[in-house]
């Protein structure tokens, strides 16, 4: 007797829909799955079997033969242990009340027949309302996560008996209901603040301007002046994440298995800083079915590389189109996917390898050549990349002391109003944010006046500030703006912006 | 005088050749002479030192470099990396022009980084030369022998820095073997790189502490113009007088500015952006400022011929500089 069974399967973070399609019938006893298992399918076998077997059922000597259509996908995952058990009990009549068109299961058996929890359920719910389900049962470990999607009933299911149970109307699984609020609720606050950094103000206003305007950035400072604090602190200035926003973050980190079982619902931006050890592929995402790497991770959030210089040349330059385009496109023998990286590049790095040039206190050992080659690490794509450079210099200790220092909440209030500001104005143009305006935006939006081009002038021809350094001091022109709430760039913002742009000071090429 | 397509053949006889380099016992008899070789007999200075130059070395060499060159001087280096590189590039498109003399033909350019320095200095109207053939190549001994035509092409040779057996001691050597006045740039004394400075101020050669000081050690220019150079200096607008009065000799970053005078970081950084501009207060280090130099400490031009007959007369007397 043939059954059909649905389950949900992702490629990248799309999903489908497998129609596990199991036949029981008399003949040499044997077990058949077809439609490109992967190894973790096919040893799905003994778990089933077994699993079945301890639940209480009967497993006849008969032939099974199971396919997974579409069967010119490959798949691969435990979780296609619950729909298999499940078609064969209903090809056994098992289960009598056969109405399994609008259901969907997911689940990793283990061989006392519990349900064992699997990654990436939350983009498998997402997908499956989608994908119009109507019911889906999924291990509890996982309904913590799940159970914030509306619109789609789903049930935890502990044991295989109970699921079986359920379907036969014998009796009911555990539902849960959570609601945003809540969650927003539970872990609203951050346990660091930007009031905790002392003496670094020009630092603090430089990182408020790239955060307004989703700008990348490089701090450049002697050891052990705060770079690395300031930039923990950043996710405590951006705004929070919308119900859809959180979604698609903890999508992301579902598909990558990086959940916390307790608060799976991302609401706080994510930051990430990967060690400078980091391979390409982790970086950017990749693998046999390829994974989400950390700039994909970092999504709506900051990605973090400390001491730039320090990574290997060849995974910088991995990030020049994501950077661009704000997705990655990994190609593999089985599937191309796309992972959205729209982050916020934040990076730091030492003046020179000893790390001492420009201080005051401790001397610089290091030659001209040595600075050079460092400098060199970092190519002028990579460069032309980043529209902010924060000098972070050292500072004395007497001037730690200091009362007014401005909470994250004051400046996460200017951040949002600037930030709604540019939604408002780009609304028609397919961009966010003044990161990413293209030239052909630039003249209808950042016009400068007389005064302002005299300004820019001047600098160009005293500071040897070079014609690529134009856009991003316009840029980030136009985001000073933006923060004070004016329609139209005026002198004090350029002079700003070239104050937080003085690259040529660094590289000289 | 021979003309080829790229580069001109100077014999010792044409009078093209520099009479300077005449006068040395041991002169090329041949130059090769790629560029505008005009500049062979102006009145020039040549600067030398370290190739792994540090912080203070490159900021010296600048100033001198540009200096001289904006009146007029032409400065002579090596094409090597280091101080030989940053004299070239500062006076490359200055009034004074720049004369590089390598150590090998012209179609072996070393070091290879410096390659497009080499076609630059002969775009911007400089020189090149060279005793070798085009088609010979680097060799470890003609380094030595190119730093003779150095110091004696010019009028006299700066030293900025040196470790002890840098090949700069010997082109300094040269320089007082031929007769050339050889000015040294002090050095801290626990730096390595000061060592051969340092010991030829000690045995007598000239001190310097400003590219004037060259200038009017060879009355170039007069010292009244020097005088009258501090008086129209132009004065700090008054709306931003606090902010350049917190800016002292020692390096000071906005943050501290703006603490000490209770302003907004913004205000700050936009008064530094315009002292900058104006040139009241130059960058320096990470994110610091400093103010620039004012008018220099002048040498009076009697005592200074007191010294040059005095450092002439040690070096004969004391073979010391054999390397």
């Amino acid at each position: 007797l043939l059954s059909i069974v649905k389950t949900v399967s992702l490629i990248g973070l799309n999903g489908y829909i497998i129609y596990v399609q199991v036949d029981v019938s008399a003949g040499m006893p044997a077990w058949e799955v077809v439609g490109l298992p992967g190894t973790s399918v096919r040893e799905s076998k003994e778990r089933v079997k077994t699993a079945i077997k301890n639940s209480g059922y009967e497993v006849f000597s008969r032939k099974v033969v199971v396919n997974l259509a579409p069967a010119n996908i490959k798949k691969d995952g435990s979780f296609l242990d619950l729909p298999i058990a499940v078609g064969i009990l209903s090809s056994m009549k098992n289960i009598k009340k056969i109405n399994l068109e609008d259901i969907g299961f997911i689940g990793e058996l283990s061989l006392d027949g519990r349900i064992n929890g699997v990654k990436g359920v939350l983009a498998k719910c997402i997908e499956a309302k989608k994908l119009n389900l109507k019911t889906l049962v999924i291990p509890s470990k996982n309904l913590n996560e799940a159970s914030i999607i509306k619109g789609i009933k789903i049930y935890g299911a502990d044991t295989l008996k109970e699921v079986i149970d359920f379907l036969n109307g014998e009796s009911k699984l555990k539902e849960k209901n959570v609601e945003w609020k809540d969650i927003c609720k539970i872990q609203d606050t951050y346990n660091i603040d930007f009031s905790e950094v002392k003496g670094q103000e020009n630092a603090k206003r430089g990182i408020e301007i790239a955060t307004a305007g989703c700008h990348n950035c490089l701090m450049v400072g002697n050891p052990g002046t705060g770079k690395t604090m300031l930039a923990k602190r950043i996710p405590t200035i951006l705004p929070n994440l919308s119900f859809e926003e959180s979604l698609e973050v903890t999508k992301i980190h579902s598909v990558a298995g990086e959940i916390d079982e307790e608060n799976p619902i991302i609401i706080k931006r994510p930051y990430r800083s990967p060690h400078h050890s980091i391979t390409g592929t982790a970086l950017i995402g990749g693998g046999r079915i390829p994974k989400p790497g950390e700039i994909s991770l970092a999504h709506l959030g900051v990605l973090f590389l400390d001491e730039l210089p320090e990574f290997n040349k060849k995974t910088l330059e991995m990030l020049r189109i994501p950077l661009e385009d704000e997705k990655v496109t990994i190609s593999r023998v089985d599937a191309s996917i796309s992972y959205p990286c729209k982050c916020m590049l934040v990076a730091s790095m030492n003046p020179c390898p000893c790390g001492n040039f420009g201080s005051k206190t401790k001397k610089c050992t290091c030659t001209k050549r040595d600075i050079e080659q460092y400098m060199n690490k970092i190519s002028e794509p990579m460069l032309d990349r980043i529209d902010i450079l924060i000098e972070v210099p050292s500072i004395k200790y007497e001037k730690l002391e200091n009362e007014n220092v401005e909470t994250s909440e004051q400046i996460m209030k200017r951040v949002e109003r600037a930030r709604k500001i540019q939604l408002e104005r780009y609304k028609n143009d397919g961009i966010f944010f003044n990161a990413s305006l293209t030239p052909k935006l630039m003249e209808k939006y950042c016009q400068l006046d007389n005064e302002t081009k005299e300004v820019m002038k001047n600098a160009f021809e005293k500071m040897g500030i070079s014609a690529r350094s134009y856009t991003r001091i316009i840029k980030v022109a136009r985001t000073i703006a933006d923060l004070d709430n004016e329609k139209n760039i005026r002198k004090k913002h350029v002079i700003e912006a070239i104050h937080f742009n003085q690259f040529a000071h660094y590289y000289r090429r | 005088l021979q003309k080829k397509s790229e580069y001109v053949i100077i014999d010792s006889n044409d009078k093209e050749y520099p009479q300077r380099l005449k006068e040395i016992t041991n002169y090329p008899k041949k130059l090769y002479a790629m560029g505008n070789i005009e500049l062979l007999n102006k009145a020039s200075i040549s600067m030398v030192g370290s190739r792994d130059a540090d912080e203070y070395g490159i900021e010296q060499a600048k100033r001198f470099a540009a200096y001289l060159s904006q009146k007029g001087i032409c400065i002579v280096s090596g094409l090597a990396r280091g101080i030989d590189s940053i004299s070239h590039i500062n006076s490359k498109n200055e009034i004074g022009k720049t004369i590089a003399v390598i150590a090998s033909g012209f179609k072996h350019i070393y070091p290879p980084e410096n390659k497009n320095l080499f076609y630059e200095i002969i775009d911007e109207g400089g020189l090149i030369i060279s005793e070798w053939e085009p088609d010979v190549g680097i060799d470890m001994g003609k380094f030595p022998r190119r730093n003779r035509i150095i110091s004696g092409i010019s009028l006299g040779t700066i030293l900025v820095e040196s470790a002890y057996r840098s090949g700069s001691n010997i082109t300094a050597n040269y320089a007082i073997k031929q007769n050339r006045e050889l000015f040294c740039i002090p050095g801290n004394i626990d730096s390595k790189k000061s060592y051969g400075p340092n010991l030829f101020i000690l045995h007598g050669a000239n001190l310097v502490t400003s590219p004037r000081d060259i200038l009017s050690y060879y009355e170039y220019c007069d010292i009244e113009e020097f005088a009258n150079e501090g008086k129209y200096k132009a004065k700090v607008d008054a709306k931003y007088i606090d902010v350049y009065n917190e800016i002292g000799d020692l390096e000071i970053s906005p943050n501290e500015i703006a603490l000490n005078l209770g302003k907004s970081i913004r205000d700050v950084n936009e008064t530094l952006f315009v002292l900058e501009m104006d040139g009241f207060i130059e960058r320096r280090g990470i994110g610091k400022f400093i103010r620039k130099r004012e008018n220099e400490w002048l040498w009076k031009t009697h005592i200074r011929k007191q010294w040059r007959k005095n450092s002439k007369w040690i070096f004969r007397e004391k073979s010391l500089w054999d390397n």
